[in-house]
């Protein structure tokens, strides 16, 4: 299931919404109509929230997350964290981080096991703690942080989307880096792009293990791609519960 | 060969054009091209986890996935991402290990890394990366002198095989673009012409008749051509659509049924265009059989059911004749009609395949490059140069004639390589504009004017010479009014060191002073004035002999005999202005004892009114009576300017003529208000005599009301008409009175008896 949505005759959708397994997070917009199109989606399994960060409404941007937990940066105010905390679920851990590279979306891009992250991350705060906020990462989040670059870019969380079942990459990541990637991850990856044409995937992009939102430019291409690369075509919540089920069986026969 | 176009419907020229002909080079591989994004999707689905256990970034070898994964969190790990950022080899684990314990690598991030060490790598880095560039620019120089020999030979011959490879690409794609299909005849030329057309054309017996109608928005047109030239045509138009607003009326109806006198009219124009035109194609039957195609536009169910709906339809829908127009078309009309039919029916003549490939014009697209780059992901750069460079030899020759060896297209390249690479981000210099005719006139003559001064002024000396002036600035005065805005703490070091001098003072003090203070404080206590009166007396005498003294002792210029004796007119009034443990003055003392004299007397001497005691009350404000505090007025009003009155809280002088003011204000003043006092009293009696007058009425029986209410009435009705009998003199109150030569009369018989006795009035 892959749906095109704008925000604002926006298409960069990644910018104005952060989509997990357990919660979404949507900017406040001037109208409710990128609001309405993630709920009438994800309404009845996960909570879609309205959030804003540091008074800023490019929330995809700043703050990382998924099923476990959601990293805000330092410039979140304590109302607005309150009022994340309140809508998310309880298993949710909220940690605001004092990081100095404050767009988080940006420097980090993670599904519900692994992360990858910016070099640089947490460089300013060596000489206070070393690795503080991998740390965090890791704890709030339960995912094993790795240090990458993707097709050259320090900037992972915008050039790469992962999710559970696939990751789309930079199309100018060779084919090396993405077997590298790839056998890191775990998951399969592709490269490609979204919005007609644009590399920065995760701005134009939000991705569940169920669903995918796409900027309206999406092309039915670009769509295909990711529909088979993220396994959206016969995904839905329960499909997935089903499937894991299987695989459980399926280890414990063994066992 | 040139651009040619033919007609189907020419015979001659397509018998020529079609002999031997076969679907040219360039679409017969169409196929594979097309199915590019099928190809793709295709990979995804075998997407699978990758088992690589290698890091090219370290270009290192892992023996399990636990390795890999330690890997990647290890500062080497990292420290080779940073090189590789920065275009700088990474290096091995013995070598960071070795630069780790040297302390080289600084914050482990290496990037802020700068020992000599490193710059000798970066630069060798630079210096490799610069003949790199080089090689790059030889290739594609070398590339360009290919193309431009190819230019001037017939043949096509790349050395090349990227350039073929891509030109045949992008060859493909754009044919696959038209709608058209490309033919290749005997003569080797490739013509283009639409791909049915063709086939009714071969098919055909000896004429060719098309039809084509076109309907939509309420517009009709059609027309049967022959040979090229209309039979038969019609076109009209109806009102069925809503202006500005699109659909057709009926589709608009099934969900709502509108009443308007619009929607009515159009419904009307609906039914009747629908009529008018199965009519017209009824009429047309005998040539729609003969012809050999029937091509038609109408989208939407309406127009559709215009031309194959209804009981007996105009087209059958089956008709194997039938086409739709495989190309948007403007607004039905005849000209529309004809266009439509001269474009079908005409056959583009490229000349031979090299010449088509040439000629073809290969917009730069962003497809292209991706396929490329897939080809050779390495060297991309070089690649995509090689790839405008060949697009624009193309595009030149293109436009060139083929004899013609195109002229050297390297400036205008590098031109358009230049512009393509501007930095957006840096900063340029700002180009020089002309300024506007106004604004350079202004600038001119003022610059003149400004060369005139410079050049006047080395020649002549300046007249005029610089006046310097001393002012000294007194702000004190202005600033008495803001004394009392200064800090306490500095008031209070200010008071400090006064005590420490009046102590030290007090050392000094000879005794004539010190009894005359304890006499004083006496005597302000006591409210003594003739003791005061004496001692001052004594004290100004005291003053006026050492001043004397002080003359002589001037005039003999003996400075040998003490100063201790000396008392002047400072001494006195410091005593006088000494406070006491309450930091009460004398005159406070005088003040609150209210002993007027000494209090004149004290001031006169000059015991400072403003100063104030430890409650901050100025003499003034001590003062228990009015009449203390009228001395200290009328003091004011005699001595202005002995003190500053500001802080003495003395609101203002009293002087007689201002006390006579003051007593005329106070006599008017009770005048009016006795006045005041005699209306209200008068207003009181008057409320008073009323409300005794309730109250006594109040006091009254119900039958003493009654009887005083009915006194009343006949009081009242008395006063009205008083009225007698003339003869008897009885009340006639409530009768109806006999009357004549307006006397009244109670009954006849006194009216009568009146008559009688007046007989000679009558």
């Amino acid at each position: 299931m892959s749906v095109r949505v704008q925000f604002e005759n926006n298409n960069e959708v990644g910018v104005f919404s952060k989509l997990t397994n357990s919660y979404c997070l949507v900017a406040i917009g001037g109208s409710e109509n990128f609001y309405s199109v993630f709920e009438a989606e994800l309404a009845e399994t996960i909570p879609v929230i309205h959030a804003s960060v540091g008074g800023c409404r490019i929330i995809g941007r700043l703050c990382v997350g998924n099923k476990n937990g959601l990293l805000v940066p330092h410039t979140t105010t304590d109302t607005e964290l309150q009022h994340i905390r309140n809508s998310l679920p309880d298993k949710v851990k909220v940690q605001r981080i004092e990081e100095r590279l404050s767009a988080l979306g940006n420097v980090i891009s993670c599904n519900d096991h692994v992360a990858l992250v910016h070099p640089d991350l947490d460089r300013a705060s060596i000489i206070l703690r070393y690795n503080e906020t991998e740390e965090i990462l890791a704890d709030t989040l339960n995912v094993e942080v790795f240090r990458q670059t993707v097709a050259g870019n320090v900037l992972v969380g915008s050039y790469s989307v992962l999710s559970n079942q696939g990751g789309l990459v930079h199309p100018k990541t060779s084919i090396q880096d993405q077997d590298e990637l790839s056998s890191l991850l775990q998951v399969p990856l592709a490269a490609g792009t979204v919005n007609r044409g644009s590399e920065v995937i995760a701005a134009g992009m939000v991705v569940n293990d169920w669903v995918a939102f796409c900027g309206m430019d999406t092309t039915s291409t670009e769509l295909s791609v990711i529909e088979s690369v993220f396994k959206l075509n016969d995904a839905s919540p329960a499909a997935i519960a089903s499937t894991m089920l299987c695989l459980k069986a399926k280890v414990s026969g063994k066992v | 060969m040139d651009h040619q176009i033919f007609k189907i419907y020419n015979q001659e020229d397509f018998n020529r054009i079609t002999r031997g002909i076969k679907v040219a080079q360039c679409m017969q591989s169409r196929s594979s091209s097309v199915s590019e994004s099928e190809r793709m999707l295709g990979q995804l689905d075998d997407l699978v986890v990758s088992d690589s256990l290698s890091c090219s970034f370290c270009n290192t070898v892992f023996e399990n996935k636990t390795q890999q994964r330690l890997h990647y969190k290890l500062d080497w790990h990292r420290y080779n991402l940073k090189q590789r950022l920065n275009g700088l080899k990474p290096i091995n684990e013995d070598k960071f290990s070795l630069l780790a314990d040297e302390g080289n690598v600084s914050s482990l991030s290496g990037s802020d890394v700068d020992s000599e060490n490193e710059d000798e790598t970066s630069e060798a880095g630079s210096g490799h990366c610069e003949t790199k560039t080089l090689i790059k620019n030889k290739k594609i120089e070398k590339k360009g002198k290919n193309i431009e020999s190819v230019s001037d030979s017939s043949d096509t011959e790349y050395s090349d095989d990227i350039i073929k490879e891509k030109k045949v690409e992008a060859l493909l794609v754009t044919a696959s673009r038209h709608s058209k299909v490309f033919f290749e005849n005997d003569d080797g030329n490739i013509f283009k012409v639409d791909n049915d057309m063709i086939t009714q054309a071969l098919n055909r017996g000896k004429e060719t008749t098309w039809t084509v109608i076109m309907i939509g928005g309420g517009h009709f047109a059609a027309a049967v051509f022959q040979n090229g030239e209309p039979i038969v045509h019609k076109t009209f138009h109806s009102y069925t659509v809503r202006a500005k607003q699109g659909f057709a009326q009926s589709s608009r109806t099934a969900t709502n049924h509108a009443k308007s006198a619009g929607a009515s009219l159009r419904r009307y124009n609906e039914a009747s265009l629908l009529q008018h035109v199965q009519d017209i194609l009824e009429s047309w039957s005998s040539h729609i059989n003969n012809s050999s195609l029937i091509l038609y536009r109408a989208v939407g169910p309406y127009n559709r059911t215009v031309l194959f709906g209804g009981k007996n339809p105009p087209l059958d829908k089956n008709d194997l004749r039938l086409r739709p127009l495989p190309f948007p078309t403007r607004r039905a009309t005849f000209s529309e009609v004809k266009r439509v039919y001269d474009v079908l029916s005409s056959m583009e003549i490229y000349g031979s395949a090299s010449d088509f490939t040439d000629s073809f014009p290969i917009s730069p697209r962003q497809p292209l490059r991706k396929k490329v780059s897939k080809t050779d992901g390495s060297g991309e750069i070089l690649v995509e140069n090689v790839e405008c460079n060949a697009i624009n030899s193309t595009c030149n020759l293109q436009d060139s004639d083929k004899n013609k060896v195109s002229v050297q297209p390297s400036p205008e390249r590098q031109h358009k390589n230049s512009r393509s690479h501007i930095d957006r981000a840096k900063p340029r210099k700002s180009p020089c504009r002309p300024l506007p005719d106004i604004v350079a006139r202004l600038a001119q003559s003022s610059s003149e004017s400004e060369l005139d001064s410079q050049i006047s002024t080395p020649n002549i000396p300046m007249d005029v010479s610089l006046i310097e002036q001393e002012l000294e600035i007194e702000f004190n005065e202005n600033l008495l009014a803001f004394q009392d805005t200064v800090p306490r703490y500095m008031k209070n070091k200010k008071i400090r060191r006064q005590r420490k001098k009046t102590k030290k003072d007090e050392c000094v003090l000879n005794e004539t002073l010190t009894n005359a203070k304890v006499k004083l404080w006496s005597a302000c206590k006591l409210g003594d004035d003739e003791l005061l009166s004496s001692v001052i007396n004594d004290l100004l005498i005291e003053v006026k002999k050492s001043v004397e003294l002080e003359n002589k002792l001037e005039n003999e210029e003996d400075v040998t005999v003490s100063c201790n004796t000396v008392i002047n007119k400072d001494d006195v009034t410091k005593l006088v202005n000494d406070p006491n443990e309450d930091g009460n003055t004398m005159l406070h003392v005088a003040a609150l004892g209210g002993h007027l004299k000494l209090v004149w007397q004290l001031m006169e001497i000059g015991s400072d009114p403003c100063n104030k005691n430890k409650k901050l009350q100025t003499p003034y404000a001590a003062a228990n009576d009015k009449e203390t505090r009228n001395i200290f007025r009328r003091f004011m009003g005699a001595n202005p300017d002995k003190f500053n009155y500001n802080k003495s809280q003395i609101p203002g002088p009293l002087t007689d003529e201002i006390e006579q003011e003051e007593l005329e204000k106070k006599k008017q003043q009770r005048k009016v208000k006795r006045e005041k006092d005699r209306v209200k009293r008068k207003e009181f009696e008057l409320k008073k005599r009323e409300e005794d007058a309730k109250q006594r009425y109040l006091n009254l029986s119900d039958r003493e009301k009654r009887a005083l209410a009915a006194e009343q009435r006949i009081l009242e009705q008395g006063c009205i008409i008083i009225s007698r009998c003339f003869q008897c003199g009885v009340d006639m109150a409530g009768q109806v009175p006999f009357e004549y030569n307006s006397n009244r009369f109670c009954s006849m018989p006194c009216l009568k008896e009146h008559r009688l006795r007046n007989k000679v009035v009558i």
